[in-house]
């Protein structure tokens, strides 16, 4: 019971930090294209990872997939990913004792949170990869459902 | 078989998200103890009354070294012109240490790391700028070869070994703590034994300042010496 309640919490937080996660990234790297007077469109592989796992959790709720919503450590992971990019976001912002925060005027450390894009990638992929293979679910028996259906009546 | 090969596709999918968990984890702690290391705030109080009283014994000493020359009671043999721009020169380099900003610096007791890069900017800006290379160089350089006076030819190597010295230190400096921001582990006993980020970086800005200083001070004793001797 405690299990469900949890990851019903983490379920519908993943999706908040996720918008999150994607807005603080967008604004950085807008922000750091900017400044270099580039186009959005040459940093646009930051931003396939986000699509498509976007492309993935939208498709986990058209087609009720339980294999990833109701797995409560697929759950937490993601919740942790996008806490640790927007911890990252906000340190490029708010930790003045990086001095290159502030050397050029833009308030922003551009040079630490470039280093961090590598490993932003990396997680957000593994999410897709970890989310695809969650999908494939073996069918649960006829019998099988009639005991658990049974117990939550009991219950 | 397809049951199977659906186990292991969750096999495969909790070893991809075990992967992803633990290196968010360890991303997540790394930024912390990135965030604590560069966030430590240097106590330089030891010493500081003793630093500040030397100080201002050295910009003293210039004042009174440049102040030997009037060219209302000046005798000798020199032009009062050369004169009167060494002297002009050193009370620029005086006052350039002796401003607010400078004895601001010498007053804090601690430094965070943004603090010593400021204190770092100061005196490449103020110092090192506006007196080392805008005054003092003028001795080391072949422009100073227009005065008539033959002592400078012995003292223009020495002014410019040191000149390039200093040159040479905050920009490394500056440079080390702007590159704080990549990851990097430390401990107590590595700040201790080794290099603290922080506490060297004051040290060594401190140290070239007091090596300007005590530049400024073997030009002034010069100036000085060919006064009175001239």
């Amino acid at each position: 019971m405690m299990t469900k309640i949890l990851n019903g919490i983490f379920n519908i937080t993943k999706y908040l930090l996720f918008i999150a996660a994607f807005g603080i990234t967008i604004f950085i790297v807008i922000q750091m294209n900017s400044r270099l007077e580039k186009g959005f469109m040459t940093s646009i592989n930051v931003f396939i990872p986000f699509f498509v796992l976007l492309g993935l959790f939208v498709v986990n709720l058209i087609f009720h997939q339980k294999g990833v919503s109701q797995n409560i450590f697929y759950n937490i992971t993601c919740n942790l990913v996008f806490l640790t990019i927007l911890y990252v976001g906000y340190r490029a912002f708010a930790d003045k004792n990086m001095v290159l925060n502030q050397k050029y005027g833009y308030g922003i450390d551009f040079n630490y949170f470039n280093s961090f894009l590598a490993y932003l990638k990396i997680m957000l992929y593994g999410l897709c990869i970890g989310n695809v293979f969650f999908m494939f679910q073996p069918k649960e028996k006829k019998e099988t459902k009639k005991l658990k259906k049974e117990t939550e009546v009991l219950e | 078989m397809k049951k199977l090969l659906l186990e292991y596709s969750r096999l495969i999918g909790y070893t991809f998200t075990g992967l992803i968990f633990g290196l968010a984890f360890f991303l997540i702690f790394l930024n912390y103890n990135h965030a604590k290391d560069i966030g430590e705030i240097a106590d330089v109080s030891a010493n500081l009354a003793t630093t500040r009283e030397s100080v201002q014994q050295k910009i003293n000493t210039i004042k009174e070294n440049a102040a030997v020359y009037d060219p209302n009671t000046y005798r000798g043999s020199y032009i009062s012109y050369d004169l009167s721009n060494i002297q002009i020169r050193l009370n620029a380099c005086a006052s350039s240490f002796e401003s607010e900003e400078s004895q601001a610096y010498l007053q804090k007791t601690e430094y965070s790391l943004k603090e010593v890069y400021d204190f770092a900017s100061f005196y490449q800006n103020k110092i090192l700028n506006d007196c080392v290379v805008m005054q003092l160089n003028y001795f080391g350089s072949s422009d100073s070869e227009s005065m008539n006076i033959p002592s400078l030819a012995t003292i223009r190597p020495f002014v410019r070994l040191n000149i390039s010295k200093l040159m040479n230190n905050p920009a490394y400096i500056m440079s080390n703590i702007e590159n704080a921001d990549n990851y990097q582990f430390s401990n107590n006993d590595n700040k201790n034994t080794i290099f603290g980020l922080t506490k060297d970086s004051y040290y060594a800005i401190l140290e070239n300042y007091n090596a300007s200083l005590d530049l400024a001070v073997e030009i002034s004793e010069w100036y000085k010496n060919i006064v009175i001797g001239g």
